[in-house]
């Protein structure tokens, strides 16, 4: 079985590779396509008002943007490979290094988040399911409505003003302890337990109709046995994938809530190096997060085979049956 | 957003005596600032750390700008022109740098030379520009003939650092603030310079907190996270001003919202060449209406492209464009601009369609969207678009647009400053040949540049002000622009300078 599991893997590992490069290709070419000139909106950073041409066509000249588009392509991919992702056009910081020292804040984040999401979320796609029908039931998917429909910069404001300003349980904004971490967290946690409640439910219900659980019903099994035993481990499997695609999604997705509460992190990172057309942090934060969704969705498949077995004896027959 | 509660949450903590007896003085405190996105974190900002383009009161330049746009002396004890387009400054001996050091002309040239390796600095300085005489006398002789460079160094940047010192990490001045800590994207901290060589500052700490966003900074206020916030928004003054234990302030005006015309746009952005189209324009913009209504009286009206009092008594020599809509239909009529019913005028099959790009986090849209319902009066048609920095630079230097509206700030005194850079044919910036504003414009510029006397400088930027607004109508100023702040009510001494780079931070005291 670990020799199959093994060879699974690898076939997947395989299988990123041209999708990394792919992502290497277009996160260079989005930067130097978009208009505008990263030499003239630094020089204008400088002073406040607008360079002269001699001094923009020098450091063009120095940032090495005169060099044609492959040869800066391949430079850039060869230093990658080795982890150097250069340097910030605004800043003068490593690129890779910026990444890294902002990553902790935004994984806090997305951690959190994504565990607090985890903790409403799940119980209350199970209840839903488990009183499908009922008021109770109504109630939850009118609030999980409620809780994906509303941006979260809305909520964001919403619970500084009644949880910071109001009641002054938290600080309005900033970086530091659990305390700085309650509300941003809240606010991108309740969107994303919405989500979760509603997959979970959905796929409960589906489970909840296999004919093992009418068995284990049958059997004379507690309805909570039933439910958390047979059916919520079955049910798990989407559920898990959309947790893979989701914490991609928050590192990356997490801009609007740390500008909200002035936090630091790999968003409003981004916001700067876009704003500055910084292009060698955009490609790195490109291939960064790009790669950190090719890595959870690669994590998600692994796990999902551990659930499934039939997810890599399906993978398996393929591959053998694959001619040539 | 209505339900807010404001109470200061920082305490007064410091004791002393009175600064000007030179122990620490009576009245301390912490003040906690919300400030706006931290721009330290670019490269070339981080050399300049509490300086430029915040001025946290760690350094001091050898003149500084007074509230009026004048001159007074800082670290310069005196200064005279000498021939052959040099300054000889001579320097106050008592200041001494945070580190015990006296001020000393070596440290002037290690502050000006930085900013020329860094290129910051529009003062045609090079590396050999700057000679020491003796410990305190040095020679600043530009490039090429600037005898504006003396309004030039009251500039914030060219705040004098220690020589040998790393001003990016500590900078080490002679400011009644020493430098305590800065985190990136958090907060910068300075604390008071208890042997300041000048009058001591009243608080004991000074934090700038980086809170970029608007509502959030608002919301930090009220909750008593911040005791004083910058740049607040017009939509939300209201509900601040009824907040109680909130106090709202406004500076005199320190910017211009000033509209840039393209008179040499490239094609087909070529409508406002004519000069009966662009005087239609300035005739069909009601001035006061966008104070008093769009803006809601946080701004004057201005005829002006930068702060009046930067050209003295000089200033009522520029008197505006009035409102005259019916002025400005008859003109497009006599360019050729012929209307259809109330639609858009046209001529020769064209429609009189202009292209106004702004960039959204410089200028409010409700400025634009003002302008635009404005010209739409006389039968203009006007396409908005918002555009992100790299996107409205490659725009103005292409020549693709025919108004521009922009909000540029006065911090030195140079009274020709905007006007050389932006309209002048000498200009080496690229979007000047686009904005062009005549041969007579020029010359009344170069004089304002060759002149000594700095009266004799006003003047003649004021004449060419003159001619750019009410002649060849290249830019038209709409509104004087005011910085709005709040505070907590226990802030004291708090006096909004209209250069928020020249904001003084010594006078200002927590109440307790």
């Amino acid at each position: 079985m670990s020799v199959m599991v093994g060879g699974y893997v690898s076939r997947r590992i395989l299988s990123v590779l041209p999708v990394w490069l792919g992502l290497s290709l277009l996160a260079f070419s989005l930067s130097n396509l978009a208009p505008g000139d990263p030499a003239e909106v630094m020089l204008r950073q400088q002073t406040g008002e607008p360079p002269g041409a001699a001094e923009v066509a020098l450091l063009r000249q120095e940032m090495g943007l005169d060099q044609p588009f492959p040869i800066r392509y391949g430079r850039w991919l060869a230093d990658a490979l080795r982890g150097d992702l250069g340097e910030s056009y605004s800043t003068g910081n490593p690129v890779a290094r910026t990444l890294i020292m902002n990553l902790p804040p935004t994984l806090e984040l997305a951690l959190s988040s994504l565990i607090l999401a985890i903790i409403l979320g799940v119980p209350l796609g199970v209840v839903g399911a488990a009183r499908n029908g009922t008021v109770i039931d109504h109630s939850l998917r009118f609030v999980s409505l409620v809780g994906a429909s509303i941006p979260a910069f809305v909520l964001g404001y919403l619970l500084i003003l009644f949880l910071a300003v109001n009641l002054r349980l938290f600080p309005v904004s900033g970086s530091g302890g659990w305390m700085y971490l309650a509300l941003p967290a809240m606010t991108l946690a309740l969107a994303e337990s919405a989500a979760l409640a509603r997959l979970t439910r959905s796929s409960m219900m589906a489970v909840l109709r296999e004919d093992y659980v009418r068995t284990a019903r049958a059997k004379g099994l507690r309805s909570a046995s039933v439910l958390t035993r047979h059916a919520l481990r079955n049910a798990l499997n989407p559920v898990v994938t959309l947790l893979g695609l989701r914490f991609g999604r928050l590192l990356g997705g997490a801009v609007i809530v740390e500008i909200v509460f002035s936090r630091a992190g790999l968003g409003t990172v981004m916001i700067d190096a876009i704003r500055d057309r910084d292009y060698s942090m955009i490609q790195g934060f490109i291939l960064f997060i790009g790669s950190v969704f090719v890595a959870s969705n690669l994590i998600v498949d692994v796990v999902y085979s551990r659930l499934d077995p039939r997810v890599r004896l399906d993978s398996e027959k393929e591959y053998r049956s694959a001619p040539g | 957003m209505k339900v807010f509660i404001a109470v200061s949450l920082f305490t007064v903590a410091a004791c002393g005596n009175d600064g000007n007896s030179g122990a620490m003085p009576a009245a301390a405190g912490s003040l906690v600032i919300g400030a706006g996105a931290d721009e330290f974190g670019l490269k070339v900002n981080r050399e300049r750390l509490g300086r430029y383009p915040l001025n946290a009161g760690i350094c001091e330049p050898m003149l500084r700008l007074t509230p009026g746009f004048d001159l007074e002396p800082l670290l310069a004890r005196a200064w005279e022109y000498r021939d052959d387009n040099t300054y000889r400054f001579s320097l106050l001996t008592t200041p001494r740098f945070h580190d015990g050091r006296p001020l000393d002309a070596a440290s002037v040239k290690f502050t000006l030379d930085q900013g020329i390796r860094d290129r910051t600095q529009y003062s045609f300085l090079d590396d050999s520009s700057v000679r020491v005489v003796d410990d305190s006398t040095l020679d600043i002789r530009p490039a090429k003939p600037n005898l504006r460079l003396l309004d030039q160094m009251a500039h914030l940047s060219y705040g004098t650092i220690a020589s040998g010192t790393k001003a990016r990490d500590n900078p080490v001045c002679t400011g009644p603030f020493r430098f305590s800590e800065y985190v990136p994207r958090s907060h910068l901290s300075v604390e008071r310079n208890n042997a300041y060589w000048g009058d001591k500052a009243k608080l004991s700490r000074l934090t700038f907190r980086f809170i970029p966003d608007d509502n959030t900074r608002a919301l930090a206020l009220k909750a008593g996270n911040v005791d004083l916030i910058f740049d607040v928004n017009r939509s939300i003054v209201a509900n601040l001003k009824e907040t109680a234990g909130i106090t709202v302030v406004v500076s005199p005006p320190g910017a211009v919202v000033l509209m840039y015309i393209a008179t040499r746009g490239t094609a087909p952005h070529t409508a406002m060449s004519d000069p009966l189209v662009r005087r239609a324009v300035a005739h069909a913009l009601d001035r006061r209406s966008l104070v008093r209504d769009v803006m809601e009286g946080y701004a004057t009206e201005i005829a002006t492209v930068n702060p009046p009092s930067v050209l003295g008594d000089f200033a009522a020599m520029i008197k505006g464009i009035p409102y005259d809509p019916a002025r400005a239909r008859y003109l497009l009529d006599s360019a050729g601009w012929k209307s259809v019913g109330r639609g858009t005028r046209r001529r020769g099959g064209r429609n009189l369609t202009l292209t106004l790009i702004s960039q959204p986090g410089a200028v409010d849209r409700s400025i634009t969207q003002y302008v635009q319902a404005q010209l739409g009066e006389v039968g203009i048609e006007t396409r908005i678009e918002d555009l992100d920095p790299a996107g409205y630079a490659s725009r103005l230097n292409s020549g693709k647009f025919d108004i521009d509206i922009e909000v540029p700030n006065q911090n030195d005194a140079n009274p020709a400053f905007l006007l050389a850079l932006r309209w002048y044919s000498k200009s080496n910036v690229r979007s000047a040949p686009f904005m062009l504003a005549g041969q007579r414009f020029d010359s009344l510029v170069d004089r304002s540049l060759a002149s000594i006397d700095r009266g004799e400088a006003q003047k003649a930027a004021a004449e060419a002000m003159r001619v750019l607004v009410d002649e060849e109508v290249a830019a038209i100023p709409l509104a004087g622009i005011s910085r709005i702040y709040a505070m907590s009510s226990r802030v004291k001494g708090f006096v909004p300078h209209p250069s928020r780079l020249n904001q003084r931070w010594s006078g200002v005291w927590i109440d307790r």
